[in-house]
């Protein structure tokens, strides 16, 4: 019997929470957010902005632009955390669009997946 | 926005060529930057995560080494930073990914070794979630030591895809096959080439070992066709092995398919330099020599982003433009570490032209893609646009764009340029239009725009001087342009 990804399996490192789609997910900080989003579950980030069809990951380096995701920066997140508390309303104001294949996972990250409900974030 | 003093070497891309120039450089006492966009040095190969992420792979200990030399030697580090343009002094324009103000980085000596990225050549179901390049595969698994699928197919063309099988499997990932759609029918003079690489021989014969510990077949002249699946992403592969009729059909979660390398070349082409399509891939890369110079005045280019060979190629060339660079301000290297890495760069050279001999990525074959199938993903731009387009009187590639928009997504081309430019020199070809006219007529390319890579907005504005934080800048501007009135 062939072990899947006994690498993942075995990895004792410990994981924090982040939320995507207000849903909290663990994830390996300082891992890529791509690879914690695909690790759990998520095959799609987005809905595709002509066909609306689900979009996945493509490249993994930073030149598809297709694994873009809703994020609120996270300074902004420490600095909330520190002032009014983990688990604040963020104004969109405040969420930028980033690769999420080059954005480290951190404590308390947010993330959208855009839009939700039209086939934005579809997870297998 | 800084205008700090300017450097005497300005490198573009942390990875194997960026690091061993970097390194080069600062020991023979020039003041050097390092500018990337990932958030860690390394590059593709070298890739690093921060702790308590540890990447596999043998070769990481000999990047973490080479990163913590050059960090040690005083070398200036931007990571984080895209650069996505260039000023009228020829000064790069960098912006971090925080969305802070553009940085103007000056340099007497400019190397661009911005490396290469995957090829992936569109067919039916390449838009489907779950079909991905080799390197989301190895970001995936192999980087960040997350879970990539129940069942994995590798597929395209290329030694390199051996290597990704080999690589997912140590990580315990579910490799069913690897399909290449090259023959590989080894012909006496192709053995003979060969048996020059003993190295490389050595590490097909591990890799091949790996396959075969595993029970992973390599499928050889076995193209992919097409990949079904729904909104849950990709279920199946379907092959076209060689001598069979029938169809191959493999139940999968994961294609991750690859043709080869595509040298990033916008910021050569955005700085002037002459850029030519590969005459074996016909994939364009800009023009250097042997010590690394561009056909622009103290502009170098090194590594993958020039042709496609690998690390040890690409450091070997790194440092002979690095060299060339330290000799012509007076610290020449010593001539036997040169001859050394001039060795290196010849014979691996070699190996490369008989890869892509061997492996030759099928450009061409967009053109016999189906009217309804996607060719630019960001823009969602069919085969039958792009090919009424072409028909219709935009005789050249940036008329097909603006007509279509393919090329105008957030990726800029990078993914569908060699797609695109096939098609539309297919549909030329069919006019019956002379051969010296139709090459006239053919340009190579999209015309690189800036920013050559997406930034926020208020990162790029600032540069120009028009944000009201930077009113002082304007205004002495504007003083400068009345003195010179008057």
């Amino acid at each position: 019997m062939r072990i899947v990804n006994r690498g993942a399996a075995k990895a004792p490192t410990s994981t924090v929470g982040i939320q995507v789609n207000g849903q909290v997910v663990p994830a390996v900080p300082g891992s890529s957010l791509s690879a914690a989003l695909w690790n759990a579950g998520w095959r799609a980030f987005s809905a595709h902005p002509v066909t609306g069809r689900p979009r996945g990951p493509l490249c993994g380096m930073g030149v598809c632009q297709e694994c873009l995701v809703w994020l609120v920066d996270a300074n902004e997140v420490t600095e909330l955390s520190e002032s009014a508390g983990a688990g604040e309303m963020l104004s969109p104001g405040r969420s930028r669009i980033v690769r999420s294949c080059l954005e480290p996972v951190l404590a308390g990250l947010r993330v959208r997946l855009d839009p939700p409900g039209a086939g934005g974030g579809t997870r297998a | 926005m800084t205008d700090d003093d300017p450097y005497d070497l300005v490198i573009v891309g942390g990875g194997p060529a960026g690091l061993t120039a970097a390194l080069t450089a600062a020991d023979a006492g020039l003041r050097t930057v390092v500018v990337d966009e990932s958030p860690e040095l390394g590059g593709q190969y070298f890739r690093q995560q921060p702790p308590p992420v540890r990447a596999r792979g043998e070769h990481r200990p000999r990047g973490r080494r080479l990163i913590e030399q050059v960090t040690s030697r005083g070398v200036d580090v931007l990571t984080g930073h895209v650069v996505w343009g260039v000023d009228e002094a020829g000064s790069l324009l960098a912006a971090p990914l925080s969305g802070s103000p553009t940085r103007r980085i000056a340099g007497e000596y400019t190397l661009i070794a911005a490396g290469a990225h995957e090829l992936v050549l569109p067919f039916p179901g390449w838009t489907l979630p779950g079909v991905v390049t080799p390197g989301f595969a190895l970001h995936t698994a192999v980087v960040n030591g997350a879970r990539l699928g129940e069942r994995v197919v590798v597929a395209g063309t290329g030694p390199f895809l051996l290597l990704v099988a080999q690589e997912l499997l140590r990580a315990g990932v579910n490799v069913i096959a690897v399909a290449d759609e090259a023959p590989v029918t080894p012909t006496p003079g192709s053995v003979c080439r060969a048996a020059g690489h003993p190295r490389q021989l050595a590490q097909l014969g591990s890799m091949l070992a790996t396959l075969a510990r595993h029970r992973v077949p390599w499928w050889r002249a076995t193209r992919l066709l097409t990949v079904e699946g729904g909104a849950d992403g990709v279920r199946r592969a379907v092959f076209s092995p060689a001598g069979d009729d029938q169809p191959r059909s493999v139940a999968a979660d994961v294609v991750c398919v690859a043709y080869g390398f595509k040298p990033n070349s916008e910021l050569p082409l955005l700085l002037g330099c002459e850029c030519r399509p590969d005459p074996v891939t016909g994939v364009l890369a800009p023009v250097a020599d042997a010590a690394g110079r561009t056909t622009m005045r103290r502009v170098y280019a090194a590594g993958d982003g020039v042709s496609i060979g690998g690390a040890d190629l690409a450091m070997a060339r790194a440092y002979l433009a690095a060299a060339d660079i330290c000799a012509v301000r007076g610290h020449p290297l010593p001539a036997a570490a040169v001859r050394r890495r001039q060795r290196t760069a010849r014979r691996l050279t070699s190996l490369a032209r008989l890869n892509s001999q061997l492996f030759t990525p099928p450009v061409r074959r967009a053109a016999e893609l189906a009217d309804d199938v996607v060719v630019c993903r960001c823009e969602a731009v069919t085969a039958g646009s792009i090919r009424a387009a072409a028909v219709t009187g935009w005789y050249d590639l940036s008329g097909v764009k603006a007509s279509t928009r393919a090329g105008m997504g957030p990726c800029q081309g990078r993914e569908c340029t060699v797609a695109v430019t096939a098609i539309t020199q297919a549909e030329w070809g069919d006019r019956a239009v002379a051969g010296a006219e139709r090459d006239a007529l053919a340009p190579v390319t999209w015309s690189p725009r800036e920013p050559v890579r997406p930034v926020r907005l208020a990162s790029a504005i600032a540069s120009a001087g028009i944000l009201p934080g930077d009113r002082r800048g304007h205004e002495a501007r504007g003083a400068r342009a009345e003195s010179t009135q008057a």
